[in-house]
């Protein structure tokens, strides 16, 4: 087993990035007709006016890879899904308010 | 290796039908499912619940583990019966998905291993490696500055004979300066490998910031609760406050009251446009310890006449 060290440079996926369709669909495992369909559900939102000159903002990327896995480890639809993400992803922004509230109210020692 | 109690795991009784299985699944992966809930090993019970469905969901691989009998216990070192493998056939199994991104256990590799691996036939197949997915959890000074940080991976790496064998790897990787909690970052090529030659996936890292003893983020933005004195709140001062870039200065004007928010633009975290820090003042008490603070006090308590209650009338 050899154990040698790889430098590697980190892409933040952030809303200055993005990323194509096609690269989307191959790093999630999905068809395009399925990315359409997220899409379409206003889950997403593409620049570009086709689906095959797609290309989303990089968080997009994380949001669609919950989704699937929601979709495929509790077997719900994707409207489902979508409204399940939607609230993760204000359950988690009301945590952390939660959470830097409760800091402030402590306060200092 | 251990045995691993599939009917225990998913909390039925080894005569429970097709239907109670399926109920007992669905419970217990809204449960368990990683993204939705908050018991701590999580991601470990949805693996597992994962693992037990696909094995008493599927009437062949089920009537397989039933053959083993019901004298194991949970975690007992378990060796495979010296005819196993005789009495099945091969049956390819397509899978569902449920548990798609899931590595099986050496329990379950061992007894339903390669043969009722379906889809998995790839050999000579050219196809990229998958992607793969990760935490790193950084301190909030290295998402300011950036950071080099040097990383272990085990990873399950598809040896020659197309079975699955782990290694460790050693991976330095440059943290961008900007990056926010949650946030994702992509490592290019260092997913699993790909087949016939073709390229490996991406890995990707989701930040996880370690808590800070003073300051409190929230996206770009930076929180922190500075105490200051009665005076310094009426009289109004200029403070030293600690920011992630280094120390600032900063006027309290005159009046002011504790819960008061001030703001330090762009002296949150980085990216495209930097965030804030919001500065909370506390006011702080001093305390009435000696004979000389508490006349100081008696004397304000005359010459003060303030009711921070008038407005509740009392």
């Amino acid at each position: 087993m050899s154990e040698k060290t790889t430098v590697v440079r980190a892409v933040v996926l952030d809303e200055d990035m993005t990323i194509g369709a096609g690269q989307l669909c191959e790093s999630l495992g999905l068809d395009l007709s399925e990315l359409v369909a997220c899409v379409q559900e206003g889950f997403v939102e593409p620049f570009g006016d086709s689906p095959d000159t797609w290309s989303f903002p990089g968080p997009a990327l994380k949001r669609l890879h919950t989704l699937l896995r929601l979709r495929r480890g509790l077997d719900i639809d994707l409207a489902g899904a979508v409204l399940a993400v939607e609230l993760l992803e204000d359950i988690t922004h009301l945590r952390e308010r939660v959470r830097a509230l409760e800091e402030l109210l402590r306060g200092a020692p | 290796m251990k045995y691993k109690d599939y009917y225990k795991i998913m909390g039925v009784a080894r005569e429970a039908g097709a239907d109670e299985i399926k109920r007992a699944y669905r419970k217990l992966a809204r449960k368990y499912h990683p993204d939705v809930s908050k018991e701590p090993r999580a991601e470990e019970q949805f693996k597992e619940l994962g693992e037990a469905y696909e094995v008493l969901r599927d009437p062949e691989k089920r009537a397989a583990y039933d053959h083993l009998g019901s004298a194991w216990r949970p975690d007992q070192e378990f060796t495979p019966p010296p005819d196993w493998g005789n009495s099945r056939s091969g049956s390819a199994d397509t899978g569902t998905g449920y548990a798609a991104d899931h590595q099986f256990s050496d329990f379950f590799e061992t007894l339903f291993g390669h043969a009722f691996h379906g889809g998995t036939g790839t050999s000579g197949m050219r196809m990229r490696g998958q992607d793969q997915h990760a935490r790193i959890t950084v301190s909030l000074d290295e998402a300011y500055r950036g950071a080099a940080r040097v990383v272990q991976l085990g990873v399950q790496e598809r040896d020659a004979r197309g079975g699955m064998s782990p290694r460790s790897r050693t991976l330095q990787i440059q943290i961008p300066a900007g990056i926010i909690q949650g946030q994702q970052i992509r490592l290019a090529g260092q997913g699993a490998p790909g087949t016939g030659g073709a390229p490996s996936g991406d890995l990707y890292l989701e930040v996880e910031f370690e808590p800070h003893p003073l300051f409190h983020p929230e996206g770009h933005d930076i929180h922190l609760t500075v105490p200051i004195t009665p005076w310094e709140a009426a009289l109004g001062t200029q403070l030293t406050v600690p920011t992630l870039g280094g120390k600032v200065e900063m006027k309290v004007p005159a009046g002011s009251q504790s819960g008061q928010r001030l703001r330090l633009k762009g002296r949150g975290l980085g990216g495209k446009t930097a965030g804030d820090q919001y500065i909370v003042l506390q006011i702080m008490t001093p305390p009435a310890g000696t004979a000389a603070a508490r006349e100081f006090y008696e004397r304000m308590s005359r010459e003060f006449p303030f009711n921070p209650r008038s407005h509740m009338g009392v």
